[in-house]
């Protein structure tokens, strides 16, 4: 728009300077024309003088001038006004003797009064005496021909459009270029740069070249950090084995009992915080830069699955975990690793958060008619309003939460709320009943009918 | 019951892990073949077990592949073992027919608990009589005993105690009972279910000469009732 403004108003300024031109040449000619017909009128070689009007002093002549320099061939109409300037008694008599004398052809002579007018001396025919007349110079007729002011701003109007108008074009196209792969996924190869030679070809070849030089640097980063992502997901896949073993024998260790015994409670504690963390880890690389699937699964058997998954630690926590789904599946829509790994960390949280020994946490689903409501909730030391706010930040947890031996990276509850955006599911976080514990709740839509996969138990 | 001619076929490349769930196994009453690698199981081999646990990160044959084949052969229920947290493989294995999987790490009482739930399905009782405990409940003549003796009960009461009795030693939901048992038009409202539950202790503690403190109807925090599998 800002281009096309100024190209108006070149071609305004154009336009302008056009008719000044034409004007100030009108005016010449016009200087010309009048001073031709007093020459001619002094030459005597006018003919056809005719004079109307019925003002005293004033009247309108007719001249017809024998064809005007070399160029041009037969007659001109020269009209002309005139003012008489005798004395005004004898004026009124004088008038049609004046005619007469200059149909005659008397003898004349002429001066420039002013840039607009001329006086002629007419010699009376009474010896010694003569009369004047001033002649307006046609010139000064108000108006110029409607052609000769519309003129000149087609003329600029055109040389704008001829001269600038494929350089707006080429603008034009390459901004529609760059737009149009701006919509394009990601990866599309750059639009071509303009060819020509000129200023613009120059600046679209540069721009070219540094989006390229972009273009490279993003795709190193991201091969590197896909090659980190890797490396992460690798990490967390080799460490599952050796960390599922070391439960195990945790686990049978802790079966035999004595001195050991609290010691070998507090190893099984932290390797399943272990465990936590890597699929947290596993799943924040993946939320990353990773598509998740979308497919119906059975959520309540992936309840079931979080919460069978987190007795053994709750009975070593000393803690109750209680969880209810009701006895048919319900189905939703999305992936069923990212939800597990929310509800994992959600359950996980209200566990390792919890602060007193026979403390309790429960699991609930419930069906709304086209929502399910996943409730998490503990009787433990809970948050405060802004903990609440803050430690739902990546990377923060709460105050309470703090000390490695119960926090962790922060990751939880900031994998729980993109699982949850990626799910259109809403998350809240707020205290409990009288202000005791927290309650953690996930609603989301419902899928109408059956699952892709088989319900599990 | 003959839970020690139970069979159970461990495909797990691990030496270690692999050592872990016989073991596991053979510690809750199930014998267990183990394969160290990946090859596809014969109807023969199939016929003598009643679950296949499968890792799904094997040499030789692929997981994935194993479980087609098991399931083009057999309906032995498949446990899936995915080390991965990808969700591709895993609905990728329920696709092809595992009837679960576990996300390693896991424990071991985890695994073996799924082991049981998949060997003791279908869970929900659903036959006339139900039996938990000292309790008999007679859905179809709708009569209910405790240690023998009738108990005399409300519609609410008994629909309450069938509710729970169906699913014995599991919570169930306060709102699910407030919706299914209760008649919503006319007794809506969490008051009402403590008072038809506090009556149901009283009247269970009559028939058994107990108190009502030892009633099998335990409150669990946060969720609702649970009617304890055992006798006390």
């Amino acid at each position: 728009v800002r281009l096309r403004g100024r190209l108006a108003l070149i071609t305004v300024a154009i336009a302008l300077v056009l008719a000044g031109v034409v004007v100030l040449g009108y005016r010449e000619l016009s200087r010309r024309t009048s001073d031709e017909l007093i020459a001619a009128l002094v030459r005597s070689d006018a003919s056809g003088v005719n004079c109307v009007g019925a003002q005293p002093r004033a009247r309108h002549l007719s001249v017809v001038l024998p064809a005007g320099g070399p160029r041009s061939s037969g007659e001109r109409r020269v009209e002309l006004d005139i003012e008489l300037h005798a004395d005004a008694t004898s004026l009124r008599e004088q008038a049609p003797q004046l005619l007469a004398l200059l149909e005659g052809g008397a003898s004349l002579a002429a001066r420039p009064l002013d840039a607009a007018r001329r006086e002629l001396v007419i010699a009376l025919p009474e010896p010694g005496s003569c009369t004047l007349a001033r002649v307006r110079a046609p010139s000064l007729r108000p108006s110029l021909p409607p052609p000769l002011v519309i003129g000149p701003l087609v003329v600029a109007l055109l040389a704008v459009l001829i001269g600038l108008g494929p350089l707006v074009r080429r603008a034009r196209s390459l901004s529609l270029a760059v737009r149009r792969w701006q919509q394009q996924p990601e990866g599309a190869p750059l639009p071509e740069p303009d060819q020509g030679r000129d200023e613009l070809g120059e600046l679209s070849r540069a721009y070219h070249a540094a989006a390229q030089t972009v273009r490279d640097q993003h795709d190193e980063l991201r091969v590197r950090e896909q090659a980190l992502r890797e490396f992460v997901e690798n990490v967390s896949h080799d460490l599952a084995t050796p960390l599922t073993v070391l439960r195990g024998h945790l686990a049978l260790a802790a079966l035999g009992g004595g001195e050991q015994a609290e010691a070998l409670r507090l190893a099984m504690v932290e390797a399943h915080h272990v465990g936590d963390l890597l699929g947290s880890l596993a799943l924040s690389a993946k939320l990353e830069g990773g598509t998740p699937s979308d497919a119906r699964f059975d959520l309540s058997a992936a309840l079931r699955r979080v919460c069978e998954r987190h007795h053994v630690i709750a009975r070593e926590l000393g803690l109750s975990l209680e969880h209810f789904e009701g006895d048919d599946p319900l189905v939703v829509r999305g992936d069923v690793t990212f939800a597990e790994q929310a509800l994992d960390n959600l359950v996980g949280n209200a566990l390792r958060h919890h602060d007193r020994r026979a403390g309790h946490v429960a699991v609930l689903l419930e069906r709304e008619p086209a929502h399910f409501v996943v409730s998490i909730i503990d009787d433990g030391p809970g948050l405060d309003d802004e903990e609440l706010v803050r430690v739902r930040r990546r990377g923060e947890r709460g105050d309470r939460a703090r000390g490695r031996s119960r926090g962790g990276m922060g990751l939880g509850l900031s994998i729980v709320e993109r699982v949850a955006a990626l799910h259109g599911w809403t998350f809240t976080l707020q205290r409990g009943e009288r202000g005791v514990g927290l309650v953690a709740r996930l609603r989301g839509p419902l899928e109408s009918s059956e699952p892709d996969q088989p319900a599990t138990m | 019951m003959v839970a020690a001619m139970r069979c159970v076929l461990v495909i797990e490349d691990d030496l270690a892990l692999g050592q872990q769930v016989v073991a596991g196994l053979e510690r809750a009453g199930l014998a267990a073949h183990w394969w160290r690698t990946g090859r596809i199981p014969s109807e023969d081999d199939l016929a003598q077990v009643v679950l296949v646990i499968l890792d799904l990160m094997l040499p030789g044959v692929a997981g994935l592949d194993i479980l087609a084949a098991i399931r083009s052969a057999s309906d032995v229920p498949v446990l899936v073992l995915s080390a991965r947290q990808d969700s591709v493989d895993k609905v990728r294995a329920l696709e092809l027919g595992a009837d679960d999987y576990v996300t390693k790490p896991f424990w071991p009482d985890e695994l073996i608990e799924r082991v049981r739930a998949r060997l003791r399905r279908p869970t929900l009782q659903r036959s006339d009589r139900v039996c938990v405990g000292a309790l008999t409940i007679d859905e179809h003549a709708r009569r209910a005993e405790h240690g023998g003796r009738a108990l005399e009960l409300t519609r609410v009461e008994f629909e309450l105690l069938l509710a729970l009795a169906c699913r014995a030693g599991r919570p169930v939901a306060r709102s699910w009972l407030l919706e299914h048992v209760l008649d919503p038009e006319r007794e809506a409202g969490s008051r009402t279910l403590d008072v038809h539950v506090s009556r149901l202790r009283k009247k269970l503690a009559e028939a058994s000469g107990g108190a009502a403190e030892s009633s099998p109807i335990e409150t669990v925090w946060g969720i609702g009732y649970r009617l304890r599998a055992e006798a006390p």
